[in-house]
């Protein structure tokens, strides 16, 4: 075997010779795990898109001044919106306060309110426009219109990922994909190897949740020598093609493929978990999808996005009452369990937990319409909506910034989308106006031209 | 995405591919050599002959997997596995 392979050499060691693409390039191109730029609070994030808007008022902004003018127009009239709304919509639901803070939070989420003392309420956070689509796009690459890199993506270039057998960076979405689809987890124009691999949670074994894991026929090591003589050909392919990016991402996400085969198998594999924990989290789609993201991010995945469903379930145009119910009914005890479990193993100090959609709803009733508008739902709302952050070190028990008297418009201490996004990345050790990418002429970054880090919302 | 590259080492339609690419080569360079059995399959997959380096590296890679063979009757042998290497190849995979 010796002397038939020395014949190979003029191909095969050349290239193991030549260093990878990854070790050439200047910019990083795979997810090696790389230092951040100062000492992070926070390792990894998981972010629970509850996309379609969900309604602040509804669930962690309490409007009592609603009730005062119930089924009349607010003595400031309604904001502009996407679709005309008009009388005051007091919320149906019912506040509490809950822990040593005596955060409110509305009946919807009674579950997640046991974690009361461990969480940042946002409750000033605005967007720019009405509308899912650019709102989607500026909660998660920064930019209402432009084409721009997902913040998983930013990350996973900023940081790498601490398990290379794993997809740094993974979005979970049952049933199929939301509004925008993978443009909301894409790479743009950065390194191919940083958009995020999407994973259906609705799938219930690991061969449906990650196919083709095994090869039929072949052995492992036969295979791997297989593997290395296409990557061989890769190479000198992509040698005769200079600046091919896509060429350098191939090369990696092979390996990755390779790696995953042993790996995803087991962090995948979700009847590796006792009866009890399973139970807790329950067998539905959204109870395996923060379960999931629980296994990925202690095995040390960095980006975990996990959305409530494909379209946009949280947009309650009509009959906010039952739908909020059974959308928040479907993921309370789900992302409870998550927090849980991050408490029980320590890892909530190190991940930070974001849940949000991409804007709230009106404290109005939108009118009769042909999108379900019938007086008892809510529409979009981009000039006010919360948002809440756990771990990751972040200040719980603590309500940041507020509404105005009917939770129409962020008037305290407004955070921008920019903000939130500036804050994230400080608190993964990452300086916003550093984490840049050079690209048609300019160094690009998450933020633009925005943002500031809050630092009050440091813990 | 890994998914794609996951399907490329192990689909069935990939494996099946690399099956049928093997036998027609294997019947083609019958009685005529490695050289014939690996320009059969650049020319089927790539529609090109290898390049000087590239078939006498496949011709010696096949040398090698044949030595290396622990069980005679392999399921999927250093032809197929050949087959299946280079329609997993990134010239055959994508628009150049």
């Amino acid at each position: 075997m010796g002397m038939a392979w020395l014949g190979a050499a003029s191909l095969l060691a050349a290239e193991s010779a030549a260093a990878t693409a990854a070790e050439r390039s200047a910019v990083p191109l795979d997810l090696a795990a790389r230092p951040p730029h100062f000492a992070p609070r926070a390792r990894a994030v998981i972010h629970i898109f509850a996309n379609g808007g969900p309604s602040h008022v509804d669930t962690f902004d309490p409007k009592p001044a609603l009730e005062t003018y119930a089924g009349r127009e607010l003595p400031t009239g309604p904001l502009k919106t996407e679709r005309r709304t008009g009388a005051a919509l007091p919320s149906p639901f019912r506040f509490t306060r809950h822990g040593e803070s005596g955060l409110p939070v509305s009946d919807l989420f009674p579950q997640v309110a046991r974690h009361a003392d461990r969480l940042l309420v946002v409750r000033s956070m605005h967007a720019e426009v009405p509308n899912h689509e650019p709102s989607l796009m500026l909660m998660n690459c920064g930019d209402s219109r432009l084409v721009r890199p997902s913040t998983g993506a930013w990350v996973t270039y900023g940081l790498g990922s601490e398990n290379r057998n794993l997809p740094g960076f993974l979005a979970l979405c049952p049933g199929g994909y939301p509004i925008k689809a993978t443009e909301n987890w894409r790479s743009a124009f950065l390194p191919a190897a940083f958009q995020a691999t999407y994973v259906d949670p609705k799938k219930r074994t690991v061969d449906e949740l990650v196919e083709h894991l095994r090869h039929p026929a072949a052995d492992r090591d036969a295979q791997r020598r297989g593997l290395d003589f296409t990557l061989a050909l890769d190479r000198r392919h992509a040698a005769a093609r200079p600046g091919e990016a896509a060429l350098d991402a191939r090369l990696e996400t092979m390996e990755l493929a390779w790696r995953m085969q042993s790996e995803a198998a087991d962090a995948f594999d979700l009847s590796r978990e006792p009866a009890h924990v399973l139970a807790r989290y329950g067998d539905t789609v959204h109870g395996r999808g923060m379960l999931l993201a629980r296994r990925l991010v202690e095995r040390g995945v960095r980006y975990v996005q996990v959305w409530h469903g494909d379209g946009q379930p949280w947009d309650s145009h009509g009959d906010i009452q039952k739908n909020h119910r059974k959308l928040a009914g479907q993921s309370d005890g789900p992302i409870a369990a998550l927090l849980d479990d991050l408490v029980r193993m320590g890892l909530l100090e190190s991940t930070l937990v974001l849940w949000g959609g991409e804007f709230g709803r009106t404290p109005t009733a939108e009118m009769p319409n042909d999108v379900g508008g019938n007086g008892t739902g809510r529409d979009h709302n981009h000039h006010g909506f919360s948002v809440w952050m756990a771990g990751g070190g972040v200040k719980g028990g603590t309500v940041y910034g507020a509404t105005d008297e009917f939770g129409f418009k962020a008037v305290d201490k407004p955070v921008h989308v920019h903000d939130l996004h500036a804050t994230m990345l400080h608190l993964l050790g990452l300086d916003h106006e550093r984490l840049t990418f050079r690209h048609a002429g300019r160094d690009f970054r998450l933020t633009d031209v925005h943002g500031r880090v809050i630092t009050d919302w440091l813990a | 995405v890994p998914q794609q590259s996951l399907a490329v080492l192990n689909a069935p339609l990939v494996v099946e591919a690399a099956r049928g690419l093997a036998a027609r080569a294997e019947r083609a360079a019958a009685g005529v050599g490695d050289a014939a059995l690996v320009r059969h399959i650049w020319r089927a997959a790539l529609s090109r002959d290898p390049a000087d380096d590239e078939l006498a590296a496949a011709v010696a890679w096949l040398e090698a997997e044949r030595a290396a063979a622990a069980s005679p009757a392999a399921q999927f042998g250093p032809g197929e596995r050949l087959a299946q290497a280079v329609l997993a190849t990134a010239e055959f995979e994508h628009v150049d």
